[in-house]
């Protein structure tokens, strides 16, 4: 049984939300709720990164959302 | 404890490592099935039987674990985790990072023990970055001897039997479920009228990949996902959060994640509960908020795969050593048996 793959709908299941202000606390409350630290969040073009652990997540990561 | 089972329990493979549990899997499958292959993504498939219909079982047979990531210069090894496991259950225990030449090299999981932390260090969880591995070895030299970056790290392998039917072992997630689905093959009659795929899958734990990359190359009638799921009966779990017991039978799963995952169609639901009440076989429901399995990669691969799901209860799963009664995974492997049977003969 996979938990990361939870983790990882819960936050492809909030893609079709307008990103919005209450997107980003929805994210922020997720990750939290995974015990994994405090994400900063950061926009780049037109992609949005979720950064956690210091460090960017890549495109692959499955923490970037694109617009 | 039957041999097959230890072995798989003590094997190694975390995600996109899977090559020696692989091999015992191989070795297996061949006996029974009329011909076993490992496909581009590692997934190893045995095949049994001739008919109109193509049924698929899968267990994904990757286990939790970690990579080497990094050398210091005094010699301690830094690592990333693979597979969703809670960092402070890492602290102190002993590893084995598999080499080159498939050697054993053992590990502790070292941090900066509480004497030395401050005060708001102390109030917050040890993170996986903030701890190494000690191998015994002063310099980076001296360890990139024994080991290269990018080796696999398991822990220590253990099983055997707690009391009576209770057993343990590592990577009980989901090797017990390996071992289930190699006796159904072995018990379903070799004329059996349908192709029946038995599917040990690569990389559940990272992304529920092998289920979906076999699943859209079998391209099967029905799918039947066996895994582990949360037991809930040990202190700390509300009967609210999980009611599962060890013993009491294995688990018809329903939803998973809350609908995220997996949402088993009413008719492939009923099916099964018919066969498990049809043949007494001992069985609980299994509704579970977080955790999915391949069946949620499987169930909408192509124009949507009918699937169902036996998950085996099972204590402290993503841990170094897990819990589960071996009752439950034999009622795994009868109603497998029973939700084939009455698949290949209901229109």
């Amino acid at each position: 049984m996979s938990n990361e793959g939870a983790l990882s709908a819960q936050i492809k299941g909030l893609l079709t939300q307008t990103m919005t202000k209450n997107f980003f606390i929805l994210c922020r409350k997720i990750l939290l709720s995974k015990d994994l630290e405090i994400p900063l969040f950061k926009k780049s073009g037109d992609s949005l990164f979720v950064k956690r652990g210091g460090r960017v997540e890549d495109s692959d990561g499955g923490f970037s959302l694109r617009r | 404890m039957d041999k097959l089972l230890k072995d798989l329990l003590l094997s190694d493979g975390i995600s996109g490592y899977e090559e020696n549990v692989g091999k015992i899997m191989t070795e297996t499958l061949s006996k029974i099935c009329d011909s076993v292959e490992t496909d581009g993504f590692g997934n190893v498939i045995g095949k049994k039987g001739k008919g109109k219909k193509k049924i698929m079982i899968a267990a994904h047979m990757d286990e939790i674990g970690m990579v080497v990531k990094h050398v210091s210069e005094k010699g301690f090894i830094y690592f990333i985790k693979i597979g969703g496991i809670n960092d402070p259950i890492l602290m102190g225990k002993v590893v084995k990072i598999i080499n080159k030449k498939g050697e054993h090299i053992t590990g502790i999981i070292g941090t900066k023990p509480p004497h030395l932390m401050s005060e708001e260090e102390r109030k917050v969880p040890v993170k996986f970055d903030n701890m190494f591995i000690d191998i015994g070895f002063s310099s980076r030299e001296e360890v990139l001897k024994v080991i290269d970056i990018g080796d696999q790290i398991i822990f220590e392998p253990n099983a055997g039997i707690l009391n009576g039917d209770f057993y343990y072992g590592k990577a009980a997630d989901n090797r017990i479920s390996c071992y289930a689905m190699a006796k159904v093959m072995e018990k379903l009659p070799k004329n059996i009228d349908a192709e029946i795929y038995a599917c040990a899958t690569a990389q559940e734990e990272v992304g529920l990949k092998g289920g979906k990359t076999s699943s859209f190359k079998l391209n099967p009638d029905f799918a039947l996902v066996i895994d582990t799921t949360v037991a809930g009966d040990m202190p700390g779990i509300d009967p609210k959060t999980s009611d599962l017991k060890l013993g009491k039978g294995v688990a018809i799963t329903m939803v998973e994640a809350s609908g995220r995952g997996t949402i088993v169609p009413n008719k492939v639901r009923k099916i099964m509960i018919e066969a498990a009440k049809e043949n007494n076989i001992a069985h609980q429901i299994d509704i579970i908020d977080g955790g999915m399995t391949d069946g949620a990669a499987i169930y909408i691969n192509r124009d949507g795969i009918l699937t169902g799901i036996l998950s085996i209860p099972t204590r402290y799963i993503h841990a170094p050593s897990s819990v589960f009664n071996i009752k439950d995974v034999e009622s795994a492997v009868e109603l497998a048996i029973k939700t084939i049977e009455k698949i290949i003969n209901n229109e």
